[in-house]
């Protein structure tokens, strides 16, 4: 430990050793620790419902107080104070001043103004995390941003890059998809992606999660069937659930580890045809103009798996993520091709990647989404796909997505029952086929409940089966569910 | 700056000689156990203080059952009704202060029992709702592998968190994973014990093997609760491990699971069933093979959670 005093002070220092305790004023000597701590403190306790000004502000007028600490140990007789606590302490307030106030403007900013107001698929791409310091994070998000770009199938698509991981920092106790929630907030993203890499005994694994952010009013993930007048005009209701996942856990061997940096070096050079011999034109990472901010630029052209971009600065050329991303890189890119099927899903296309080297949850995911697709014109296509994945999850959860596939599956089974050609207002189910649906669905009750669809949806199939006493005791739970949620 | 406990002691004695031959006639009087807050085991010798607004009022020790009796002056300023502190300190052990309330010059209660923590250990006591403690990994003979609760604390909190978090288990019943090296039961069995001290629902720590002729070790991670779901704390060994990688140890399912059940068992214990069944189905999805445990649990929980009432009875 480091002290930092006036040295003519010794003699009275040893007599404050030999007083018992810790003290702040010992023998002579004012010990400023205390001070330290309180504003250590002081940090900790920053509120943060405030503006990004009062932070900047607060955070500025502790950094002034350690600095006056520090003169005083250093120029003042009678003061001491630990050398080691005020440089850390200095550090977390730099850092502080870096994450906390970039973590609200991301907020804060966020309420004043959307990113791509226009474009109708959204994402969200943040830093994968990389605590273990393995160089990795820029390459991979740089990749596999470049490639769910590159690959999109929709027409109106936007991606946009968080500079910053989802793992904790200083400025909140958030982590991991609450804190992508957090930062997210009212941007109506439709979809959020992130990772981590981590270090293991064999080289590094990385972690690549996807999730519906909280704010999305999520009606491309949503299906509603309405029940006839006859059998009470209530609504089913069917959520993608669950709408966070992991998708990918992708272990490299050491000595694999370097392809992913060449690949990244390579995506980002431009070349003035669609081949990697073709003479090279400029490169497109992280080029910055006069005022700090990055180039933007379009797509112009594409051919094969190369794309034609043209920079805000004018300069052109060809790239490709395919062509250079190869081998243990190309299993990485299964994430963005699979979080592509899921925009493409949502406006109405068709899966197109089956071979992806993904989570066995985020497969189940994609199967619900497609069931949710058919439910409304194609039950029946709705009840064979959410039959074999509830089957395959048992009732009682080996898939976190097992009661999200019992829920749709009672809500596509009425709505088979209802789609045969007759009145609509006039149809009445058999009772005994909507009292083995409700059955069913109040088992996945028991397996999620959590889950405010099931409980609502049996409350309605309840009430048309006259069971009040269960229809009120779903009403409750469902209410109470709600009630925490908010 | 501590004193060298030679001088503590010094002081001590100093300060209780000092309060007896003051001639203060001694107003009420203390009494209580001196316990180890891990083993339960009473404290022989411990320093007992009793102290009001900085002062010390009172001192005595506990004899060899742990019994300690303080006779102490009430200050003539001091209302009907106050509250006192009582602290006790011994050695290896840290300082342990609570207060107790006075009603017309006299505890009301009658005894007021101390628990000391090993030294080192009672900052460790979890301040969150639900926690897991890391605490020592026993190295082989020459080796230190101080940091090794940290890391793995680390590894636990993002593996296991991310996971409850697909489940949208609130921020404040996430568990908090915090290392606590100087926690050193002396067999898994005792774990528990720290759990229960430390108020963490589980307890987490291990042992290093090292492999003749190879850099790499054996790691074996154990799983202790507080909520007496394992009568056997379960183990999990992993061979091959570099410790010199900043990930620390790896981690199997298994470990995650025991350790997921534990913070099931202590949201059951505070009604929380609900949420208790989320946290039991992330756990069931990190075992190839459901424990016993774990569906002892479920069931347990499935009856006492409203929706129950779903399933009951034949429908009209």
């Amino acid at each position: 430990m480091i002290r930092l005093r006036v040295a003519c002070l010794r003699a009275l220092l040893t007599l404050a050793l030999l007083s018992p305790g810790s003290v702040a004023l010992a023998g002579g000597i004012v010990s400023l620790d205390a001070e330290v701590m309180r504003l250590q403190r002081r940090l900790q306790d920053l509120p943060t419902d405030q503006t990004v000004k009062q932070l900047r502000q607060q955070i500025l007028d502790l950094q002034n107080e350690l600095r006056r600490l520090e003169f005083m140990a250093k120029y003042l007789d009678g003061y001491e104070v630990d050398l080691d606590k005020v440089m850390d302490l200095r550090r977390q307030l730099a850092r502080a001043q870096q994450t906390r106030v970039n973590f609200q403007q991301a907020i804060s900013g966020s309420q004043r103004e959307r990113f791509f107001p226009g474009v109708r698929h959204r994402l969200a791409a943040f830093t994968f995390d990389d605590p273990h310091a393995t160089g990795l994070g820029d390459p991979i998000s740089f990749l596999v941003a470049k490639k769910l770009l590159f690959s999109a199938r929709v027409a109106s698509f936007a991606i946009v890059n968080y500079r910053q991981g989802a793992d904790h920092d200083p400025s909140s106790n958030l982590a991991y998809f609450d804190k992508v929630d957090a930062i997210t907030k009212d941007q109506n993203f439709s979809l959020a992606i992130w990772g981590r890499i981590t270090r293991t005994e064999r080289g590094v694994r990385i972690d690549s999660f996807l999730q519906v952010p909280d704010d999305n009013e999520k009606s491309a993930y949503v299906r509603t069937v309405g029940l006839p007048a006859d059998m009470g005009g209530g609504t089913l209701t069917a959520h993608l659930k669950p709408d966070r996942l992991l998708v990918q856990s992708l272990d490299v061997d050491q000595d694999k580890i370097d392809l992913f940096r060449t690949a990244a070096e390579q995506v980002a050079t431009l070349r003035a045809s669609p081949s990697a011999a073709a003479p090279v034109t400029g490169r497109f990472s992280e080029r910055r103009d006069a005022t700090g901010r990055i180039y933007d630029y379009s797509i112009i052209g594409s051919e094969r798996d190369w794309v034609q971009l043209r920079l805000s600065d004018g300069i052109s050329g060809w790239t490709s993520v395919d062509q250079f991303c190869i081998g243990i890189c190309r299993a990485l890119l299964d994430v963005a091709d699979f979080t592509n099927d899921v925009v493409a899903l949502t406006s109405g296309l068709t899966v197109l990647h089956f071979s992806y080297h993904i989570t066995r949850e985020a497969q189940a995911m994609l199967e619900q989404l497609r069931a949710l697709v058919f439910l409304p014109n194609n039950p029946n296509r709705a009840i064979e796909i959410a039959e074999r994945w509830a089957r395959a999850g048992s009732s009682r959860g080996a898939l976190p997505s097992s009661p999200g596939f019992a829920n749709l599956l009672a809500v596509a089974r009425v709505n088979a029952e209802l789609s045969k050609p007759r009145n609509f207002d006039q149809i009445r189910l058999r009772r005994q086929a909507v009292d083995q649906i409700a059955n069913q669905l109040a088992e996945a009750s028991i397996a999620d409940p959590r889950d405010t669809d099931i409980v609502e949806n049996l409350a309605v199939l309840f009430a048309y089966l006259g069971d009040d006493k269960r229809r009120d005791l779903a009403l409750e739970i469902a209410a109470k569910l709600k009630a925490k949620a908010h | 700056m501590v004193a060298p406990p030679f001088i503590s002691r010094f002081v001590s004695a100093v300060v209780i000689a000092c309060f007896w031959l003051s001639g203060a006639a001694a107003d009420s009087i203390l009494f209580g156990t001196v316990t180890d807050a891990i083993t339960l085991q009473p404290i022989f010798g411990a320093e007992v203080r009793v102290e009001y607004g900085g002062q010390i009022v009172g001192a005595g020790t506990s004899n060899i059952e742990g019994r300690y009796r303080v006779p102490f002056t009430i200050p003539p300023t001091a209302p009907s009704v106050f509250s006192m502190t009582a602290s006790a300190r011994s050695e290896g052990h840290g300082v342990t202060r609570s207060d107790f309330q006075v009603t017309d010059g006299r505890p009301f209660n009658n005894t007021h029992d101390l628990a000391l923590f090993p030294t080192g250990v009672t900052d460790c006591r979890s301040q969150t709702r639900h926690s897991v403690i890391v605490g020592h990994f026993l190295p082989p003979v020459g080796k230190d592998f101080v940091d090794l609760s940290t890391r793995v604390a680390r590894s636990l909190e993002y593996a296991l968190n991310t996971r409850l978090q697909t489940v949208r288990i609130s921020l404040e019943l996430l568990p908090s994973f915090e290392p606590c090296d100087a926690a050193k039961p002396r067999t898994p069995r005792f774990a528990s014990n720290f759990a229960k001290a430390l108020r963490a629902d589980a307890f987490v720590g291990g042992e290093i093997a090292a492999l003749t002729g190879s850099p790499t070790f054996t790691v074996t991670i154990y799983v202790s609760d507080a909520h007496g779901l394992f009568s056997v704390p379960p183990m999990a060994s992993n061979r091959s491990v570099d410790l010199s990688s900043p990930s620390g140890a790896s981690i199997t399912g298994d470990t995650y699971s025991a350790v997921l059940a534990s913070v099931a068992a202590g949201l059951a214990k505070k009604n929380d069933c609900v949420t208790a069944i989320a946290v039991l189905a992330v756990a069931e999805r990190l075992v190839d093979q459901i424990p016993p445990y774990l569906t002892t649990l479920r069931r347990t929980c499935e009856t006492r959670i409203p929706n129950a009432g779903l399933i009951r009875g034949p429908t009209p």
